[in-house]
């Protein structure tokens, strides 16, 4: 099963400080935010796996934790097998170039001083991919292949709209020929009349190339259009995860469920009054049950002594709740 | 039903380096009393710089312009500052989309309570009729927008706050004044799925027990849907449609509107492949003076250069596009 | 733009007007001591008979010249130093700058003091002390700003590509901070002469006979009763000279800030 795995999570976990010295000795408190709590995942070869759910709940993290832009504290990161999780930067960047990213904010993602086809360039000749003479023909060559044409080469990134410089990110990325591509919110900051034309994109340069994604998003049916699996994620916790029409036709945890009662277009669905007023409060550090525990509307007692592990429901479908799991097991 | 606000002929020009930009043109609509309007546009649509400029809330290069603009029966156009401010913020309030700006850091959320309360102290005498009045109020008002520790939320600093719940602390804080008009821009942009969805919840009732008229500023049609009784769709500085909201939505007449629309049902269908809208919007030094849309729409015709008007359709239902002539 | 009119007539000066006088500045004249100002002598003559304001302009070059060349250093070193320590973090940055804190907690004439004291005089000992004295201030501002520069997503975007260190911190973090650290740099070149002045005029700078304007507001210093335009006149070089440079630096700084405010439109 796990060779089948492009990138595999094992217990991966991603914590960030928040009080040093003086400050994290006195307060009695943690002196750590986990963003990313004892993940396990697996995206096979040639999928598009999505990542949703709220700000706050560690989707942005895990993304830059597989490319290594931030370094977790433990579990491991198999990329084809391997554990890249401790890999030291110098063996870690011949890899890099496997591994490659869209953000959200295309402007942002783009040194203001270099032209677009230097931002091109600078992959190519990093990774010697070209001969230095074939850079500039192989930099309109991309640029045709994300749909733009050769003349903004000599555009710097504030000249170009959003979805245009989100197109050039795209080509980017493509530039190194990489296996898999973290795409974090990347259509999120774009109007929605240019969104349709990324997602396409997206999608086309996919199943050309049989690339392998993972697409973080926090709207379900940009995750739905694009996506074949998808896990959700709350509060640095994996909660649920399935195949995507399966997840949308009966989403098991309560969490998913009332993430997909918001965008029932009738409004009807269940009452879900009762998430008002729980706001996510990562200072309050009470991680010891399940973290769905407080909103939740099937709780139990013991969903608050420790939060469920992640069970089979299904074909690919698992869910961490008590609830819905015991139903499954008594059948 | 009266019209609480009356815009005509709005146009907000902006002088930059280059020379001066018309970032709003030719702009008219109403505002109902009791009703909420949404204000459908993308960024660079012009929508958020509308309200800005009936608010005055613009910096000093932008200046603006209009044929008539009249609150609750008056011609505000042409009052001066210091009158305007009487009415800004106690009978025209504005929700911003990042809730975290609209505080001071420095304050606690009771303070902000307590310094709108003051503002309004002639309208609202009873705010102050003895010592906790207005304390009393906040804390039903922030009851009422889903906070129910109220109270304890008073003593908080905002950044104590998540970001939900710090955008419906603000819209308790602009319902403390009883405005009449209350203009919201993209309120939930920034929030999440179910914080959008209680906060979209909220503001279904709130016109209906505060009397207020809403302009609601989106992008998001499905929003749009929810919560608006009449919608304007903006691009590129003017109005290409206004009318009923379920109109609008469900038999779009503008290629814009239909385009948005498209867009946000065919996410929600699950078909295979999203139709798109070609190209971007245009620069806003190399418009011309016919339809601005024409490069992207697949229905341009001969005449489609010259400037569009508006053109009725029905009583309160107009479209700017050539396609729809009157007869 | 006044500061760039001002500090470009000081360089015009002192590059090619310097070349033109007639006097040398160190050619003595007996027959001309202390002479007032007029139109032979600009601004009058020393003690010994040199033409003052040859001597300034002079003065001036080599003023400038210790003034850039400390500051050069300082600028290099300390924003390495700063960005390094930003960037790689850690023990290295404790460190480092700790230690930049240090030296920035000395009142700066008294290091420089120290540091010639130290090294014995001498022109190149000056510019050391220069560099010495405004290296902190460079290595913090290199330091705060490669902080945020850092978490920009066009520096994580060149990690991803696998862009190594070095190059990153050349290529995608100097040029995003190299603005305010040129604006400080001219500033720091105003300061530089008035150390340099200091120094020299307390004769543990520039030796003379070699003018500096240090050296020449010590000489005039000397005999100011009676003739006060040498000390006068050297004063007001060193006015014009910090006028120009800190009005340039200012004109910087404005020319930084529009170009972002446009590009937000």
């Amino acid at each position: 099963m796990s060779t089948d795995f492009l990138i595999e999570l094992r217990n991966l976990t991603v914590r960030f400080r928040t009080r040093r010295g003086l400050d994290a000795a006195l307060s009695g408190k943690s002196p750590y935010i986990t963003a990313v709590d004892d993940v396990s995942l697996g995206i096979p070869r040639g999928e598009i796996y999505g990542l949703v759910g709220e700000s706050g709940s560690g989707k942005t993290t895990l993304g830059k934790a597989i490319l290594r832009l931030v370094d977790p504290a433990s579990g491991e990161i198999l990329f084809r097998g391997r554990d890249i999780a401790q890999l030291p930067e110098r063996r870690l960047r011949p890899l890099r170039r496997q591994l490659q990213t869209v953000f959200q904010d295309p402007l942002s993602s783009f040194n203001p001083r270099h032209r677009v086809g230097e931002a091109l360039a600078t992959p190519l000749k990093l990774h010697r991919i070209v001969p230095a003479s074939a850079i500039p023909q192989k930099v309109d060559e991309i640029l045709l292949r994300v749909g733009l044409s050769p003349v903004f080469r000599d555009r710097f990134p504030h000249e170009l709209s959003g979805g245009q410089l989100q197109r050039v990110a795209i080509g980017r990325a493509l530039t190194m020929d990489p296996e898999f591509i973290v795409a974090d919110e990347a259509v999120s900051k774009l109007d929605v009349s240019v969104r349709a034309q990324i997602l396409n994109l997206f999608k086309d340069i996919q199943s050309a190339s049989g690339l392998t994604m993972l697409f973080i998003t926090h709207d379900l049916h940009v995750a739905r259009y694009l996506c074949t699996t998808i896990g959700v994620m709350y509060f640095g916790k994996l909660v649920e995860f399935g195949p995507t029409e399966e997840l949308f036709r009966s989403p098991r945890h309560p969490y998913t469920e009332a993430l997909l009662s918001t965008i029932d277009s009738g409004g009807s669905g269940k009452d879900w009054r009762g998430l008002a007023g729980e706001a996510y409060n990562p200072s309050a550090d009470d991680r010891v049950g399940c973290r769905f525990y407080k909103r939740c509307p099937i709780r139990k007692d013991r969903c608050a002594g420790s939060h469920p592990p992640l069970a089979a429901v299904g074909r690919g479908h698992h869910v961490a709740c008590y609830e819905r799991t015991a139903v499954c097991k008594a059948a | 039903m009266s019209n609480l606000l009356e815009v005509r002929g709005l146009q907000t020009t902006f002088q930059l380096r280059g020379g001066a930009i018309k970032v709003v043109e030719g702009v008219d609509f109403d505002v109902r009393s009791g009703e909420v309007l949404g204000l459908i546009g993308e960024s660079g649509s012009g929508k958020t710089v509308t309200c800005m400029s009936i608010l005055r809330l613009l910096p000093e290069h932008a200046s603006v312009k209009a044929d008539h603009l009249v609150f609750e029966g008056r011609e505000i156009a042409t009052l001066d500052e210091s009158e305007f401010r009487g009415l800004r913020g106690r009978r025209m309030a504005m929700i911003f989309q990042d809730p975290v700006g609209s505080f001071n850091p420095v304050k606690t959320i009771g303070w902000h309570f307590r310094h709108v309360s003051r503002r309004v102290s002639d309208s609202r005498p009873e705010l102050f009729r003895d010592r906790g009045a207005w304390k009393r109020e906040a804390a039903a008002l922030l009851r009422r927008v889903g906070i129910p520790h109220g109270k304890d939320i008073l003593g908080s600093y905002p950044h104590q706050l998540s970001g939900g719940m710090l955008q419906r602390a603000l819209v308790a804080l602009v319902l403390q004044m009883r405005p009449a008009l209350i203009v919201a821009d993209e309120p939930t942009t920034n929030l999440d799925n179910i914080v959008e969805h209680q906060i979209v919840e909220l503001f279904r009732g709130l016109k209906d027990e505060f009397q207020s008229s809403f302009i609601f500023i989106t992008h998001d049609m499905s929003i749009a849907a929810k919560l608006c009784d009449r919608i304007a769709v903006m691009y590129a500085g003017q109005i290409v449609e206004v009318g009923r909201a379920e109109d609008v939505l469900n038999d779009p007449k503008h290629p814009y509107s239909q385009g948005l629309v498209r867009t946000a049902t065919e996410l929600a269908a699950r078909v295979e492949r999203l139709q798109e809208i070609p190209g971007e919007l245009p620069n806003w030094r190399s418009m011309t003076g016919g339809c601005r849309f024409k490069p992207r729409c697949p229905h341009g015709r001969a005449g489609c250069e010259s400037p569009q008007p508006m053109r009725r359709l029905t009583q309160g239902r107009e479209v700017r596009c050539l396609q729809h002539e009157a007869s | 733009m006044t500061g760039l009119a001002i500090t470009g007539i000081l360089l015009f000066a002192i590059l090619v007007v310097a070349h033109l006088m007639p006097y040398s500045p160190t050619e003595m004249s007996f027959t001309a001591v202390l002479k007032p100002p007029s139109w032979e002598h600009i601004f009058g003559t020393d003690s010994f008979g040199r033409d003052v304001f040859t001597r300034v302009l002079y003065g001036a070059r080599i003023s400038l010249l210790i003034s850039v060349c400390g500051v050069a250093l300082a600028m290099s070193i300390g924003t390495a130093i700063g960005m390094t320590a930003a960037y790689f973090g850690r023990l290295y940055d404790l460190v480092a700058m700790r230690f930049m804190d240090l030296l920035f907690s000395f009142p700066s004439f008294v290091l420089a003091l120290f540091l010639m004291v130290i090294l014995g005089f001498g022109v190149v000992n000056v510019m050391f002390a220069i560099a010495l004295v405004y290296m902190p201030l460079f290595a913090r501002l290199a330091h705060n700003m490669t902080l945020v520069v850092r978490e920009e997503p066009y520096v994580q975007a060149a990690r991803a590509t696998g862009q190594p260190s070095i190059r990153l911190l050349l290529r995608e973090i100097l040029p995003n901070i190299a603005a305010p650290l040129m604006v400080q740099a001219s500033i720091g070149v105003a300061f530089g002469i008035i150390i340099e002045a200091g120094l020299s005029f307390l004769g543990l700078g520039v030796q003379p006979p070699t003018p500096s304007l240090g050296v020449i507001m010590a000489d005039g210093q000397e005999y100011f009763r009676r003739a006060p335009w040498v000390l006068t006149m050297s004063g007001l070089a060193v006015c014009f000279a910090l006028l120009g440079l800190n009005l340039l630096g200012d004109g910087l700084r404005d020319l930084v800030d529009p170009r972002l405010r446009q590009r937000a439109e």
